[in-house]
């Protein structure tokens, strides 16, 4: 068994797992420090390797029982306390407790109305965020790495907290193929880019409620109920209020930072 | 008896500059209304017939003749067909 702690935007989580080698994996993402004893984790988990089968893309079946939302996609299984502070995690292999940690923390940043995960990468120009969002192969690990050598907060689930002051894009754990730098700081979005890739750099502005619109596909969010699903509009409203939004058509290269730094 | 329509319960719904967004979680369908369907929106939080929406409508808006009460009659027609409002009573 072995247990550590990390941090995830504004929450300590205690990871219990009975692998010492998944532990030691998993702390490539989510890196360990010291417990400050006097400090309650907001989240505690405990994990077992071993389940179900490789995974396969199978859609998260959801069920609700008995005071416990119950997630399973065949290679992770996840047992969940209704306010997902707590939670028994069952997984096949590090990817499947890659997967099954975003989709608890995802769920537990609705319920509280802390913020969003969003299917997109960020980077960090001059002290902001510059988050780009679009479906899979769209760019966004693309312009990830032509944003070098920026900070990278995220290169494929961006994580942005709707505080009262408004939206901060903290680094995130929850990476493809690039972590979060390890010197990123959690910094205000300048803009939400939606990519598509074109022969030309070019940047129009979006109005805010068709903003709304376009970013509701992006949200990295598993409802357990119709109840829960409708948090996330709010959020969506709290977030479009305070950050511009933008159609970025962009060329194979890093010049459209000129375009969207200026 | 004259059909006075509602919206249906436990819907979702932002308003963003002068837009309002409406999120059906029984189908995850998205229906975005400009100001004046956003108004109309607002209204049908209690039951109205399409005459009385009209009449509001005519009224706030400054708005006169017959297409207020057609456009507000296919308006109406288009919530039910997506499950927006259904018949009150």
């Amino acid at each position: 068994m072995s247990t550590f702690h990390t941090q995830i935007g504004d929450h300590i989580l205690r990871i219990d797992c009975d692998s010492t080698e998944l532990a030691r994996s998993l702390q490539t993402n989510f890196h360990p420090f010291p417990a400050d004893p006097s400090q309650e984790p907001h989240i505690r988990l405990q994990i077992q390797e071993g389940y179900g089968s490789a995974f396969r893309n199978d859609p998260v079946k959801i069920v609700v029982e008995a005071g416990r939302i119950v997630y399973d996609r065949g290679d992770y299984r996840i047992e969940s306390s209704e306010d997902f502070r707590q939670a028994a995690l069952a997984v096949h292999d590090l990817l499947s407790a890659r997967h099954a940690l975003m989709t608890l923390y995802s769920a537990l940043i609705v319920r509280e109305g802390w913020g969003l995960l969003l299917h997109a990468s960020s980077v960090v120009e001059r002290g902001r965020a510059y988050v780009f969002a679009g479906r899979s192969g769209a760019g966004k690990s693309t312009v990830a790495r032509l944003s070098a050598p920026r900070a990278l907060l995220a290169d494929e689930a961006t994580l942005i907290k709707l505080g009262p002051s408004g939206a901060t894009v903290c680094p995130s754990p929850f990476h493809s193929e690039w972590p979060a730098s390890r010197d990123a700081a959690a910094c205000s979005p300048a803009g939400i880019y939606l990519l598509h890739q074109a022969v030309s750099d070019e940047r129009t502005g979006v109005e805010r409620s068709d903003g709304l619109l376009r970013l509701l596909e992006f949200v990295f969010y598993w409802p357990h109920s119709s109840a829960a699903a409708r948090h996330v509009l709010p959020l969506l409203k709290r977030l479009v209020d305070d950050v511009p939004i933008y159609e970025l058509y962009f060329r194979k290269n890093n010049a459209f930072w000129e375009l969207i730094s200026s | 008896m004259t059909t006075q329509y509602v919206r249906e319960p436990g819907l979702e719904t932002v308003q963003v500059d002068e837009n309002w967004i409406i999120l059906n979680t029984d189908d995850y369908t998205v229906t975005k209304l400009n100001d004046v369907g956003g108004y109309c929106w607002g209204l049908l939080q209690v039951p109205y017939s399409l005459e009385a929406l009209a009449a509001k409508v005519r009224a706030d808006y400054d708005s006169a003749g017959e297409a207020v009460q057609e456009e507000l009659e296919r308006f109406l027609a288009e919530l039910t067909r997506l499950g927006l409002v259904r018949h009150a009573g």
